[in-house]
C-alpha cells in the first residue's frame, strides 16, 4: 500500500514514530507483527496504539456513531489478536486490518434492529438537525465541527452499505480503487460504479444543506 | 463527447477514477462546457466537504479507554485459551506428522488387538469343538459321518454355546443315572437299545456304542452320546463283566 506507513503515523498519537523513516517503521512494524505473532502481547499492545485511531475513525466513518465506533474498534482488536497467527507477513497488515474493519461493521450494522444505520436528510431535516447546524454559526468553532461530523455521518447515511464501504475507504481513507476491490471482495469496476453513485447522492446531499443554509 | 455522457462521467472523474482515455476526454469536454465545468466543481466542493469532516472529533480520552478496555479483553482471552487452542494456534507441519503418526500407530493397534482376540477365541472354539482332539476316540465311517454334518453346524455357529448345551454340560453322571431307566436290572447297555433310550432325552443323540479302543480298556464298552451342540459329547465306558449299571461316567466337553 503506497505511503501506508506515513499515513498511519500522522493518525498515531506519539510523535516518535513521525520523526523516523518510513523504512525504519516498516521493518519496525514488521519485526512488532512478528514478535505479537509469536505471543509477545506487549508487541501487540504497540500495535493497537499504532493503528486504533485509523480504526476507530473508518468505524465512526461507517457506522455513523461514537458509541458504535467504540464497539467497533475495541472488536476488530481483538479479532485481530485472536487470527493474528493467520497473518501471512508478506502481505499487507494495514489491508488486513481493513478487511477484519469492514466485516465487523457489517456484524454491527446488522446487528441493529432496523436494518438502517442512517436517517435520511429528509428525516434529518424533519427532525431539524440541519436548521440546528444552520443555526449555529454564532457558536464555537469546536461544537460546529462536531456537527459537521454529525452531518457528514448523516450524508453517508444516505448510501446503501457497499456505496458507503467504497466511498469511505475510496475518499476518506485514501485507498486506491483497486485495494478498495480487494477488500471488499468486488471487481474495480463495481467499485467504480459504486463510488460514482456514492458521490452524486452526497452531492445532493451536500446541495441541499446549502440550499437550506441559504435559505436561513 | 456530449454533456449527457459527460455527467455520467464527472463523478469519477473528479476522484481520478477514470483510465487514460476516457480521462482525456473528459478534460477536453470540460475545457470547452461552462455548464459541466460548475457541475464538476460542485462535485469537488462536495467531496471536499466529505473529505474535511469526514474525520470524527473523537478525543484522547476515547482513545486510552477504548485501549484500557480492548486489552482488558485480550487478558480475558488469554485466559480462556484452551490447550487444544494452543495445539491449533501453533500448528505447523511436524506437528500434523506426528498427531498423524500417533493416530494410525493408535488405530493398527487397535485393529490388531481386535483382529488377534477374534482369531484366538476362533481357535478355542475350534479345539473345544475338534473331532480330532479326543484321544481315545476312533476314525469310523459313522464318526466321519457325523463330523462332516458336525463341521457344518460349527461353522455356523463355531463360538456359540447354546442354552440347551449348557444345561447338558452341567450335567453330572450321577444326575443321569439318578433317572436313567438303566437303573432297572436286566437292561444291556451294550445295545442299541440303551442309545434309544437315551435319545429320549431332549438334546441328547446316541451316537455309538462299541469296544474300547486300547489293550487297557479292552474289557469297557465305551458309549458316546452326542448332544445337540457339536462342542459337547458324553462318553462312558461300562464294564463287560458286569452289565448290571455302568461304573464310570465321564462328560466329556471338546
Amino acid at each position: 500500500m503506497t505511503g501506508e506507513v506515513a499515513d498511519i503515523a500522522l493518525m498515531t498519537d506519539g510523535p516518535r514514530l513521525d520523526q523516523r523513516s518510513d523504512e525504519w517503521r516498516r521493518s519496525s512494524l514488521t519485526a512488532t507483527i512478528a514478535r505479537a505473532q509469536a505471543g509477545d502481547k506487549a508487541a501487540f499492545e504497540e500495535i493497537i496504539a499504532y493503528y486504533q485511531r485509523r480504526v476507530a475513525w473508518t468505524a465512526w466513518r461507517m457506522l455513523g456513531n461514537e458509541d458504535d465506533a467504540r464497539d467497533a474498534a475495541q472488536e476488530t482488536s481483538l479479532r485481530a489478536y485472536k487470527y493474528l497467527h493467520r497473518f501471512d507477513q508478506q502481505r499487507d497488515f494495514s489491508g488486513w486490518l481493513y478487511r477484519v474493519v469492514v466485516n465487523v461493521c457489517r456484524d454491527i450494522a446488522r446487528k441493529r434492529p432496523s436494518g438502517r444505520i442512517f436517517a435520511s436528510l429528509e428525516e434529518e431535516m424533519e427532525l431539524g438537525h440541519t436548521d440546528a447546524l444552520a443555526a449555529s454559526d454564532d457558536v464555537e468553532a469546536a461544537a460546529i465541527a462536531s456537527q459537521e461530523n454529525r452531518i457528514v455521518a448523516d450524508a453517508l447515511g444516505t448510501l446503501s452499505r457497499k456505496e458507503r464501504e467504497a466511498i469511505v475507504l475510496r475518499d476518506l481513507e485514501g485507498l486506491s480503487t483497486d485495494e478498495v476491490a480487494r477488500m471488499l471482495g468486488t471487481s474495480q469496476a463495481t467499485v467504480r460504479s459504486q463510488i460514482s453513485s456514492a458521490r452524486v447522492k452526497i452531492k445532493r446531499y451536500h446541495d441541499r444543506l446549502l440550499r437550506r443554509r441559504r435559505q436561513r | 463527447m456530449n454533456c449527457r455522457r459527460m455527467e455520467d462521467l464527472i463523478p469519477l472523474y473528479v476522484g481520478g477514477d477514470l483510465a487514460g482515455d476516457a480521462n482525456d476526454a473528459a478534460s477536453s469536454h470540460l475545457s470547452r462546457c461552462p455548464r459541466c465545468n460548475q457541475l464538476a466543481v460542485e462535485y469537488e466542493e462536495s467531496r471536499q466537504w466529505l473529505r474535511m469532516n469526514g474525520a470524527p472529533s473523537l478525543d484522547t480520552v476515547f482513545f486510552e479507554s477504548l485501549k484500557r478496555a480492548t486489552m482488558i479483553d485480550i487478558e480475558r482471552l488469554s485466559e480462556q485459551r484452551t490447550l487444544f487452542g494452543s495445539i491449533i494456534r501453533d500448528w505447523n507441519g511436524p506437528a500434523v506428522l506426528v498427531a498423524a503418526a500417533l493416530v494410525v500407530f493408535f488405530i493398527g493397534g487397535a485393529a490388531l488387538f481386535y483382529y488377534y482376540g477374534v482369531k484366538r477365541s476362533l481357535q478355542h472354539s475350534v479345539v473345544a469343538s475338534g473331532p480330532a482332539e479326543n484321544p481315545i476316540e476312533r476314525r469310523t465311517p459313522d464318526n466321519n459321518a457325523r463330523d462332516m454334518s458336525k463341521s457344518r453346524n460349527e461353522r455356523a455357529s463355531v463360538s456359540r454355546m447354546t442354552a440347551r448345551s449348557a444345561i447338558v454340560a452341567s450335567l453330572q453322571p450321577g444326575d443321569f443315572a439318578q433317572s436313567d431307566p438303566l437303573d432297572e436290572p436286566g437292561t444291556d447297555y451294550s445295545s442299541n437299545q440303551f442309545a434309544s433310550e437315551v435319545e429320549a432325552v431332549p438334546g441328547l443323540e446316541p451316537v455309538a456304542a462299541e469296544p474300547a479302543p486300547d489293550d487297557t480298556m479292552r474289557d469297557l464298552l465305551r458309549i458316546e452320546i452326542q448332544t445337540s451342540d457339536p462342542s459337547i459329547r458324553i462318553i462312558w465306558f461300562v464294564p463287560r463283566e458286569d452289565e448290571a449299571r455302568p461304573p464310570k461316567s465321564t462328560l466329556s466337553s471338546h
